[in-house]
């Protein structure tokens, strides 16, 4: 059987090397920038960070929740609190925050065992007013309305902005690659055989059940991380920051990225934090211009960006979800295999 | 193998099984038939776990599987394809069949997040199973097309071959010949006959193409009103009054 080797460019592409380049450049880049544009550049890669822990849930998995903008929140709040209350350091504080919130987000998937589309929105969506109302409400433990002022964290010299980009950047080609790489295996394809057809996935072995907690879990344990980072980055935590204002605009960065690619989690955020700061002038016009987007998307590019991107530049646009193992000889040269009882 | 034993089944107070008891033999060929509303797919969706019985007892290799979840009987060696195709659209035709090797990856979660070498090895051999899986069914060349991109027969193959790639015990196909011409009808039954004997599979077959029914199956159980009211050899299930009244119609010897 011949093999079909593989190009530069999908070895480049498809490997650790230009997501690590990438970030490089964007570091060195980053570094140079003035403490605006920086602020700025930080708040995208965060963001990064979370849509790609909404992409799993959402895109891969076609669980409609509304509740990330929550799970964000909770992080944020989580690990400034620890803080603020228990004086425990950053990274516990962060690492901390992320286990516990895995753990709602685990609980999330119980109505979802149950309901999907605009019902689990629906479901989700109160659950996610319930955490706002609660982190306005709790007075004595969330400083409630007013929210309260989260401590800065510093590395190597640098000052609180710097030390939030670099650890925003790292953590998130982290992540990139670590959610790329789940993926790419078996995880994956359950992912998607659950997005697209759950009965057919069970009658196949599939554990929808296990598969759904996994997708909310990884998600929210996500969402939490980049909320932590978001607290430092801020380095004041309110309500507004978590509501459903934004849940709406994390789902808009969804759907421009592309729903179900890696590469669209990188690109929508960008896009969306940009146009927002270009229009933050004329406040009226932002949303007017985000809905029109969003309808605009969804009616004549609902696969969003990446896609179209993959196809201009002639590649195919599955080859985010390919499996690992090397695509094997050309089908149709294929010699007929006959196999015996047991399938050798 | 597959034994069902007094299955009843309602729906809102209307009765879609009842009572119906039969099974399938080691390396069988068996063929469920009979009007539509008689309860076929319905007793194909018990077997496999979407819908639980009221009452009775399905056993696969003499354990009872009734009331366990779908991916739990198919853990156990029992497979099935469906009336409307659903490959997944998200995936390509390779990696829909690869996805009926699911349950037993060599590896967990925290191996397939950090890369683990054992990974990037079942994930050969999954590829590997596949493509000759889907070689089998003559079927390769279209591998790398998405699972939507297929026509309606050639889906119904690649369903059969994601059903197979786990070399099941028992499989399922309900009603396989949906949408074929009649020369793949006659290829359809050559590869049912090959399944049995090449992979030793017993095979449930809900069909209505009797041309598909009489060349392929061994025996045929014929239901109606959600009761099994025949069951024995095709040529003396479709010569049963109770069968040709119900089902066949007295047209059928005329044209035959």
């Amino acid at each position: 059987m011949s093999e079909t080797k593989p190009s530069l460019l999908s070895v480049v592409t498809g490997s650790w090397v230009l997501p690590v380049f990438i970030a490089c450049v964007v570091a060195v880049v980053g570094l140079g920038l003035n403490p605006y544009l920086l602020f700025l550049l930080t708040r995208i890669v965060i963001f990064v960070m979370l849509i790609i822990g909404l992409n799993v849930l959402m895109g891969y998995s076609g669980q409609l929740s509304f509740a990330h903008a929550a799970l964000f929140g909770i992080g944020a709040y989580a690990t400034g609190l620890l803080q603020v209350h228990l004086d425990v350091p950053f990274a516990i504080a962060l690492c901390a925050a992320t286990v516990g919130v895995m753990g709602v987000g685990t609980l999330m998937v119980l109505p979802a065992l149950r309901l999907s589309g605009i019902h689990l929105a629906i479901a989700t969506l109160a659950i996610a007013q319930a955490v706002h109302w609660v982190l306005v409400n709790w007075t004595s433990v969330t400083f409630g309305a007013g929210g309260f002022r989260a401590p800065a964290i510093r590395l190597f010299g640098l000052d609180k902005t710097e030390t939030a980009f670099l650890v925003a950047l790292v953590s998130t080609t982290i992540c990139y690659l670590l959610v790329r790489q789940l993926l790419r295996t078996s995880f994956g394809r359950r992912f998607i055989a659950v997005r697209d057809n759950a009965v057919a996935a069970a009658a196949n072995g599939v554990n929808v059940t296990a598969v759904k907690t996994m997708a909310f879990a990884l998600s929210a344990a996500i969402a939490a991380f980049a909320g932590g980072l978001y607290s430092a980055l801020l380095g004041f935590v309110a309500p507004e920051s978590f509501n459903l204002e934004q849940m709406i605009l994390m789902k808009i960065m969804t759907v421009v990225g592309g729903l179900g690619t890696m590469v669209g989690a990188v690109i929508g955020p960008a896009l969306v934090i940009v146009l927002q700061e270009q229009l933050r002038e004329s406040q009226g016009w932002l949303e007017i211009i985000f809905g029109s987007m969003l309808i605009g998307f969804v009616l004549f590019l609902p696969s969003g960006l990446a896609p179209l991107l993959k196809r201009l530049s002639g590649q195919s646009a599955r080859t985010e979800t390919v499996a690992l193992a090397p695509r094997t000889g050309q089908p149709a040269d294929r010699k007929p295999a006959v196999m015996n009882a047991e399938g050798n | 193998m597959l034994d069902i034993r007094h299955v009843s089944l309602s729906f809102g107070g209307h009765k879609v099984l009842n009572d119906a008891t039969f099974s399938v033999g080691k390396g069988e060929v068996l063929g469920l038939i009979g009007p539509n509303g008689a309860g076929k797919t319905t007793m194909m969706n018990v077997i496999t776990g979407i819908h639980r019985a009221k009452s009775g007892e399905i056993s696969l290799s003499g354990e009872k599987i009734s009331n366990l979840p779908s991916h739990r009987i198919a853990a156990r060696g029992l497979r099935r394809t469906f009336q409307t195709s659903l490959l997944c659209s998200g995936l390509s035709v390779v990696e829909n069949v690869m996805l009926g090797l699911e349950p037993q990856p060599a590896y967990g979660f925290w191996g397939a997040f950090l890369g683990n070498p054992r990974v990037r090895r079942w994930e050969e051999e999954a590829r590997e199973k596949s493509m000759d899986m889907l070689d089998w069914m003559g079927m390769a060349k279209f591998a790398e097309r998405p699972g939507s991109g297929l026509s309606f027969g050639q889906q119904r193959l690649v369903e059969i071959a994601r059903a197979l790639v786990s070399r099941p015990n028992v499989l399922l196909l309900d009603e396989p010949a949906v949408g074929l011409t009649a020369p793949r009808v006659d290829e359809l039954a050559e590869k049912i006959a090959r399944i049995r004997s090449e992979f030793g599979t017993s095979i449930l077959l809900i069909e209505h193409v009797m041309q598909l029914v009489l060349n392929a199956c061994d025996r045929v159980v014929v239901m109606s009103g959600g009761a099994v009211i025949a069951d024995g050899k095709p040529d003396v299930v479709t010569a049963d009054p109770k069968v040709v009244e119900s089902y066949l119609g007295r047209g059928y010897y005329a044209e035959s």
